[in-house]
């Protein structure tokens, strides 16, 4: 007995099986390329009855959340999954999720937001709504963006928590590539993550209250407060649930992962897909004598400044590739390293990769490994691939 | 064509093998060029991108060259070239040195068993029986899952009669 099955998936199907072995009660849901496959699959399985829950098929991508956040008020273990202008549909009500301590999980297959129009997978949609109070993980694989669905379920709906969470996925790169995932038994999931048990707030006729009022500037900042506070405490229980998630399945995770860090004179920063390519950049560069190492994120929100600052404050360079521009500035990743490492850390250097899908290739890796080891620091946002571009 | 990748992966995965198809999403239209990758491997793969320089290249349809689509990109010296025609290496003017090509007419096969259909499941065959990198068996137990029914087994009866008559040559 392995406790798993070993299946070819892509990481839409992944999600959408960590969904039903959730034992999610509600999905509402708007299709949206590339996160459609999640809830057709979802909704194939509530209709055939295989998943005992009930489908709501919204007429907008903010009906859906609103739908969501209705079904969780309830007592129900809710669902919906997005993508790009979808989730920038949903901006206005992904604050009310989070405000209102709700733990929905919502995964979101990154793409780009337009313009130019584009199908395919930047971070910008995320990154949106890094500051709407939700706890943001970066799958790498569909193997995680299954785990990262049955761990978040569990981190929401920790009292300590009550949060709503946004696991990423990267557009086609995950979403679509099928590759080999271990799909957990039914029973081991259903020991890891007990039924939802309500807690305020929630509908209740024998105790009616108004959720989410008008709250006036003498309230306001605490009930900020409170939140900013479940997000504190998520530095606390996302490494006890990674435990936990690893004693049950065998499989360990952590908010931030170093590789090859010991001795390394550049650490390059970045998350999503890009990590296994840049992890298999790191090994041959390592080939060819140079040190240098990897800082994996998978915890966006809450970012985990300390632990971020002990793996980098060594290095003599730290190279963060974000997959979104941050136009304007540079892109949000790099911002939160140098954040992190502020007064006297090592010399950031910033890079902007894999736009609008944009392949990010050994290649890149290395163009940027090698500007970051010649360059004495840069004032600027390095475009990594840009066609004529310094890299280029 | 991306769902031939995507057979492959299932096939290696019945095999405890580690595997990954990327698609190319785009604008299509019927008849254009198309491409997929894949990756199989022993060991788990981190790479995460699109495959540039194939240890294999297989062609599903060698017109493609006039349309000035060269299959050959990228190809590693000393890598397999499969090819949906009797012709051999010389006859499509391939260039790069190859270990194996491997040479199979899936179009007659795929028109005998499955009708006017793209010759997935022949060239499926032919990468079986050319790279031995996947087993038939699992090439053709990965189709009949994709695919159930009577269309599931005569695509494997495609794979198969393509594994039996696919001509392989090793240099």
């Amino acid at each position: 007995m392995t406790g798993h099955k070993y299946m070819a998936l892509d990481g839409n199907a992944a999600v959408a099986l960590g969904a039903a072995l959730c034992r999610v009660q509600v999905v509402a849901a708007y299709p949206i390329t590339p996160q459609t496959p999640i809830v057709e699959r979802l909704a194939s399985e509530i209709s055939s009855g295989k998943l005992k829950a009930r489908y709501i098929n919204a007429e907008s991508e903010h009906s859906a959340l609103c739908a969501t956040i209705g079904a969780s008020l309830t007592g129900a273990r809710a669902f919906t999954a997005t993508a790009s202008a979808g989730l920038a549909l949903m901006h206005e009500v992904t604050g009310v999720a989070a405000g209102t301590r709700l733990p929905i999980v919502m995964p979101v297959v990154n793409r780009a937001l337009p313009s130019p129009w584009s199908l395919w997978c930047d971070h910008s949609d995320a990154m949106g709504e890094r500051d709407q109070g939700w706890i943001q993980l970066f799958a790498q694989n569909a193997q995680e963006a299954l785990d990262f669905i049955i761990i978040s379920y569990r981190l929401a709906e920790d009292e300590r928590v009550l949060l709503p969470v946004m696991p990423s996925l990267d557009g086609f790169f995950t979403s679509h590539t099928v590759q080999g995932v271990k799909v957990p038994d039914q029973e081991l999931v259903d020991v890891f993550l007990p039924p939802y048990r309500r807690s305020k707030p929630y509908f209740d006729f024998n105790e009616p209250a108004a959720i989410n009022p008008l709250t006036t500037p003498d309230v306001f900042t605490e009930a900020k407060r409170g939140h900013q506070v479940a997000m504190e405490n998520v530095r606390k229980v996302l490494p006890e649930v990674f435990g936990l998630f690893a004693q049950h399945f065998k499989r360990a995770y952590s908010p931030i992962t170093p590789y090859r860090i010991e001795d390394a004179e550049i650490i390059l920063v970045c998350m999503g897909s890009m990590v296994g390519t840049v992890k298999h950049t790191v090994d041959l560069l390592r080939g060819q004598g140079l040190k240098v190492g990897l800082l994996k994120i998978t915890a966006f929100r809450p970012f985990f400044k300390t632990e971020v600052r002990e793996c980098l404050k060594y290095a003599e360079r730290v190279a963060v590739i974000d997959r979104s521009a941050g136009l304007g500035s540079e892109g949000p990743l790099s911002l939160e390293v140098k954040a992190a490492l502020y007064p006297d850390g090592p010399a950031v250097y910033s890079f902007s990769a894999g736009l609008g899908g944009r392949d990010v290739t050994p290649r890149t890796i290395e163009k940027i490994v090698k500007y970051t080891a010649t360059h004495k620091s840069t004032q600027d946002p390095v475009w990594a691939d840009l066609k004529g571009g310094v890299l280029d | 064509m991306v769902t031939a990748a995507k057979v492959l992966v299932s096939a290696a995965v019945l095999g405890e093998s580690f595997a990954q198809a990327i698609p190319a999403y785009g604008q299509e239209r019927q008849g254009a060029p198309v491409y997929a990758c894949a990756r199989v491997s022993h060991s788990p793969i981190e790479i995460n991108c699109f495959v540039y320089e194939p240890d294999c290249a297989v062609v599903f349809d060698i017109n493609i060259k006039e349309l000035g689509v060269d299959f050959e990109h990228g190809l590693k010296s000393g890598g397999i070239i499969i090819a949906n025609t009797q012709k051999s290496l010389e006859e499509l003017g391939v260039t790069t040195p190859v270990s194996k090509y491997g040479a199979v007419d899936a179009w007659t096969i795929t028109d005998k068993i499955l009708g006017r259909v793209p010759p997935n499941a022949a060239m499926l065959g032919a990468l079986a029986r050319t790279t031995e990198w996947v087993k038939i068996e699992h090439i053709c137990q990965a189709l009949m899952e994709s695919m159930p029914g009577r269309k599931g087994v005569l695509n494997a009866d495609a794979a198969r009669a393509a594994y039996e008559q696919t001509r392989v040559i090793t240099f």
